[in-house]
């Protein structure tokens, strides 16, 4: 067998194994040792590379990210903000047609700038949102629909725990990243919400189940609204600011960013010493997962480039006498078809240490951009069954057993279709990662 | 992602389950001195005009040291990433065979790991004798020893916990029990 050969049987394996329900890095890490001893004939060599992974991929001042803007995340889901973002969005936002919609990703939008996990936005605004909506007498398909679709806000809005990973693996800077991320992510707010806005307006029965009741919201005045936003404001200020600003590296703004979620958590009574003890420890599982899924990233892109797979793509692609655009456009088709069957994260690690080497030879492949495309192909996956991670998530956070998963896919659709759009404006326009660089 | 049960759970008051709790809230509060060490950095240069020495160093180091400690109770947990539906719905219906293939995971886990701390124990020793450190020396050094000690021990949790989950899973082989992951 050729080293080719043995590499892409090794993806095949992986993929299956993901599938199957082995834990992510130990089927990385495994299945690639067993794939370079076999390559290699030698077991010591097999040995010596998952050590230095071990050692030296998580061994980085940069890494430190991980664990803070984790920690920061929980922090912020605890103190209540994304409640009153929504509340604040809610106020200014429900004159709008489908107006308690595009609050819903408005106010996605604001908590995804503190907050870099999908999976948090999505619990907190299916407990905030959905009641409101159906209160309100929006259909509940719409209603989850909205709150699914639009927590992968989460995840392409810095800071991005996404993003983060693929700067680690593809060895690009963190902070370049979390620059990059911020139009895409705001187009794809917008995208989101004309999409309300349009199906409100042209097809008002997918949205509203009954006529409108009055619009009995809170009665919050302006000033109160802007209050509710205050602490947000700040908490943006001082990590993205920071960042944006040249202040702090993107560890010193996750270090900064803990202790203003902190401040704000504790200043509204929302913490114990308890509270904070298991939302430290939980903080240092998710770090423990995230980073031994970088180990094993490591040593699975130490064995692809020693089998030299991207090297015979790259020959095959310049064979076939493929076009850039052509080579993308499969690319994403492949990353959307895999998210089909294995997770955001898993996908990333999979796909960039074949793909980028191959992506940068051309002269319009920016590793910067590429990694965008990527990261928002990967979580149409988390929308999109069997394997929707957020639709998951939000059934599990919802109270009315009524509504089915099947309800929250139909009802996520839309979104789903509002992200091909964005990905392919992204391409076509790659100006869009470049904004603020 | 994300962590398949509450973290904690099943994590009894068991001696194997102390000892991985310990191991853990180490971790957690190494987190909680990286965040205090960096602002004091930040502080210490926008305001006093000196940095605090050494502080990329620890932080690199520190975050392999909060990564291992964490992991036995992470596998205890059963937090480390993986995809529960297959899993899920096999344990439903052929409860044999779910526990079948988590066996052969927990097995495949102890042996990534048992390599893993035959790898890092040669490097302690290389470590230990020609006393390898980090940093720049006049301004702040590190031993690297450390962190090889906290790999191994943390691979040990790792074997250790990863082995008492494929023993509970190959007794649910013979017993076909449908609860998932009754062990501890």
């Amino acid at each position: 067998m050729t080293g080719v050969e043995l590499g892409l049987l090794s993806v095949v394996v992986i993929v299956g194994l993901i599938y199957m329900g082995m834990h992510v890095a130990i089927v990385l890490a495994s299945v690639s040792f067993v794939g370079l001893w076999i390559y290699k004939g030698k077991f010591e060599l097999a040995v010596t590379l998952l050590t230095q992974a071990a050692t030296e991929s998580i061994s980085s001042y940069v890494f430190g990210v991980v664990p803070l803007f984790v920690l920061m995340g929980l922090l912020v889901g605890i103190a209540d903000i994304g409640r009153d973002t929504f509340r604040a969005a809610n106020h200014f936002l429900n004159r709008i047609l489908g107006g308690l919609g595009v609050a819903t990703v408005v106010a996605n939008t604001a908590f995804a700038a503190v907050t870099g996990i999908s999976i948090a936005s999505a619990a907190v605004f299916t407990r905030v949102a959905v009641p409101e909506m159906l209160r309100l007498g929006y259909q509940p398909r719409f209603a989850v629909g909205v709150v699914t679709g639009s927590s992968v806000l989460g995840m392409l809005i810095p800071p991005s725990l996404l993003l983060i990973v693929y700067a680690l693996v593809a060895e690009q800077s963190v902070g370049d990243m979390f620059v990059a991320g911020i139009v895409p992510g705001i187009m794809l707010a917008v995208a989101f919400c004309l999409l309300i806005v349009g199906m409100a307006r042209f097809s008002p029965q997918r949205v509203y189940a009954r006529q409108r009741s009055s619009q009995d919201h809170e009665g919050l005045t302006n000033a109160q609204a802007l209050m509710l936003l205050f602490p947000l404001v700040a908490l943006i200020g001082i990590v993205l600011g920071g960042i944006y600003g040249g202040f702090f590296t993107p560890t010193e703004a996750g270090a900064a960013g803990v202790v203003g979620a902190l401040i704000i958590a504790l200043v509204r009574k929302r913490l114990t010493l308890r509270s904070f003890w298991e939302t430290l420890l939980q903080a240092g599982q998710i770090t423990a997962s995230i980073s031994l899924l970088v180990i094993g990233a490591t040593v699975y892109s130490r064995m692809i480039s020693l089998m030299g797979l991207p090297n015979s793509l790259a020959n095959e692609v310049a064979a076939a006498d493929l076009s850039f655009l052509t080579l993308i456009l499969i690319y994403i088709a492949i990353v959307i078809l895999l998210g089909t069957l294995i997770d955001a994260i898993s996908i990333i690690l999979i796909m960039i240490p074949i793909f980028l080497p191959l992506v940068v030879q051309f002269e319009l492949g920016d590793a910067v951009w590429f990694g965008i495309v990527t990261v928002i192909a990967a979580e149409i996956g988390l929308l999109t069954p069997p394997m929707g991670l957020s639709a998951y998530v939000v059934k599990s956070s919802l109270d009315d057993p009524s509504i089915t998963l099947t309800d929250i896919f139909v009802g996520t659709l839309p979104f789903v279709l509002g992200m091909v759009l964005v990905v392919l404006l992204i391409v076509a326009f790659p100006q869009t990662t470049q904004v603020f660089l | 992602m994300g962590p398949r049960r509450e973290i904690g759970s099943g994590s009894g008051r068991s001696p194997l389950g102390v000892v991985m709790a310990l191991l853990n809230g180490v971790g957690s509060l190494l987190i909680l001195a990286m965040t205090v060490l960096i602002c004091a950095d930040i502080l210490g240069r926008a305001v006093f005009g000196v940095p605090v020495a050494g502080v990329a160093e620890l932080v690199s180091l520190s975050i392999v040291a909060v990564v291992f400690l964490q992991l036995g109770q992470a596998v205890r947990s059963h937090s480390l990433a993986q995809t529960g539906i297959v899993l899920d719905s096999l344990n439903v219906r052929a409860p044999r065979l779910g526990a079948l293939l988590q066996c052969f995971y927990g097995l495949v886990a102890v042996l990534v790991f048992a390599a893993l701390f035959y790898g890092v124990w040669f490097k302690l020793q290389d470590a230990w004798t020609s006393n390898e450190h980090v940093g720049v020396y006049g301004l702040f050094v590190a031993p690297i020893w450390p962190v090889y000690a906290v790999i191994l021990v943390g691979s040990a949790a790792a074997i250790v916990q990863f082995g008492v989950h494929a023993w509970g899973d190959a007794r649910r082989i013979v017993s076909a029990n449908t609860t998932r992951g009754e062990t501890s």
